[in-house]
């Protein structure tokens, strides 16, 4: 009875399977753009709820592809709501904008399909790029340029990037690979950084957030946070000096180095100089630091 | 005819010898016959007393349910613990300011302090977030970059209200 019972329901629930699995239409439209960009423009991406994907070309040229998707069970339905997806791109002295908005109708509050909208640009090396987006993905491979980079509830990919770069992040996920800029500020709030640096100087403003650092041979490392854990991971301890501050948080150090660790009152500190090595400063309230 | 007691007894005795020696020879030994239906007589038995565990589960599983559920409707009571469990249900984040209002009417020279304070303002300024998601959902549905957001939103909530329960 029991096993016969499992059979019907199981029969039951196969047999209106088809009825459930609706498929899933998708309307989409691509559009593409080449412009000729001089070595002082300023590339301006305003994205709403977009996905951005920046590299370099060999050309002389702004490569730009924006894709717009609009998925539905019903097609029809997709294909009316992948009109409210609307782009622009201005030219304006030596500043190119691009941006995206949605255009819904007066009687309309509430979009039933999936939209998507994608920007994917190449464009000629050390160019000045200005990313601002809102619940997105943004990745920049293999680029060499200056960019300033604002964004709220998104995932950041940086993979073999050189240049300049200013992040400024919130409730936000920013992956570095082989991040190599001569320079780089980051100002990030609620946000989770894992970043494995191969030279530069780096500053991180962090707040309410994590931050995990791996790095080969940087000149200048600075960390200021508050309520942000610090985890950093030299590729070779002695390679740095370290001076380090946790004002009501806790230092972890590697064993042999403990008997350095200071206390006073509730700071913790940690002082190694060598004056020939770059130091690292890490100066926190509220959290831990670990060095491994 | 009829037959007396006796010559009834004689007589089914008689049939049951019969029905021995009329044992079908196409089917198994007598002996493997009832050694079998005694094995399934056993897994039945099992079978019926895992349907019993089942059924023990699934009352136990009902009253935990019932008194976490009936946990959450009186936070007065709690203990940092049972805090920390209710808000994981942070969506119902207004229990959360109000249990930390109650503690600060107690202790407030807790509540006065920098640190909670700043806490505290955190506290809300991320409710303000979260709605802002709400409505963008609402709008949009529940997109996946929108459902993160949230998500992230939540997480920050729970960190800063295990510090503020911790603090208190």
């Amino acid at each position: 009875m029991y096993w016969k019972s499992i059979s019907i329901v199981t029969l039951v629930a196969l047999g209106t399977l088809p009825f459930n699995l609706k498929a899933q239409s998708t309307a989409s439209k691509t559009f593409t753009e080449n412009l000729l960009i001089e070595s002082e423009d300023i590339i301006q991406i305003i994205g709403e709820k977009a996905n951005v994907s920046v590299t370099e070309s060999n050309t002389d040229q702004l490569e730009l592809k924006v894709t717009f998707k609009a998925t539905n069970n019903n097609k029809s339905l997709a294909v009316k709501e992948l009109e409210y997806l609307r782009y622009g791109l201005f030219r304006e002295n030596n500043r190119v904008q691009i941006r995206n908005s949605f255009m819904l109708p007066s009687n309309v509050d509430h979009i039933e399909s999936t939209l998507e909208v994608l920007y994917e640009l190449a464009l000629p090396p050390d160019r000045k790029v200005e990313i601002t987006n809102k619940y997105g993905y943004i990745e920049i491979i293999d680029f060499k340029g200056t960019l300033d980079i604002n964004l709220k509830f998104c995932d950041l990919l940086l993979d073999h990037v050189t240049g300049i770069a200013t992040l400024k992040t919130s409730f936000s996920e920013v992956h570095g690979r082989n991040v190599g800029f001569s320079s780089m500020e980051s100002e990030d709030d609620k946000s989770r950084v894992l970043m494995n640096i191969t030279s530069g100087s780096y500053r991180f403003k962090s707040t309410y957030g994590d931050l995990i650092l791996s790095f080969d041979n940087v000149q200048d490392l600075h960390v200021q946070s508050k309520r942000t854990d610090v985890v950093l991971i030299p590729k070779t301890f002695e390679q740095f000096g370290y001076d380090m501050l946790s004002d009501g948080g806790s230092i972890y150090v590697p064993d042999k180095y403990i008997q350095l660790l200071k206390k006073e009152g509730k700071k913790v500190l940690f002082l190694m100089k060598k004056p020939s090595k770059p130091t690292i400063k890490i100066s926190t309230d509220y959290n831990t630091i670990t060095l491994n | 005819m009829e037959l007396e007691d006796e010559n009834l007894d004689k007589e089914v005795k008689k049939q049951v010898l019969d029905l021995n020696d009329s044992y079908p020879s196409i089917l198994p030994n007598r002996e493997l016959l009832w050694q079998s239906i005694e094995e399934k007589r056993g897994k039945r038995k099992i079978r019926s007393i895992q349907i019993r565990w089942s059924v023990a589960a699934s009352v136990a599983l009902c009253i935990v349910s019932g008194l976490w559920i009936f946990q959450t409707k009186a936070p007065e009571n709690n203990t940092n613990q049972d805090l920390l469990a209710l808000f994981s249900e942070i969506s119902e984040g207004k229990q959360a300011y109000d249990y930390i209002d109650q503690v600060c009417k107690s202790q407030s020279s807790i509540c006065l302090s920098e640190q909670f304070q700043a806490l505290r303002i955190e506290l809300e300024q991320s409710s303000i977030q979260l709605d802002e998601i709400e409505k963008q959902i609402d709008l949009f549905g529940p997109d996946k970059h929108l459902i993160n957001a949230k998500d992230r939103v939540r997480k920050h909530q729970y960190r800063i209200i295990k510090t503020l329960v911790q603090i208190i």
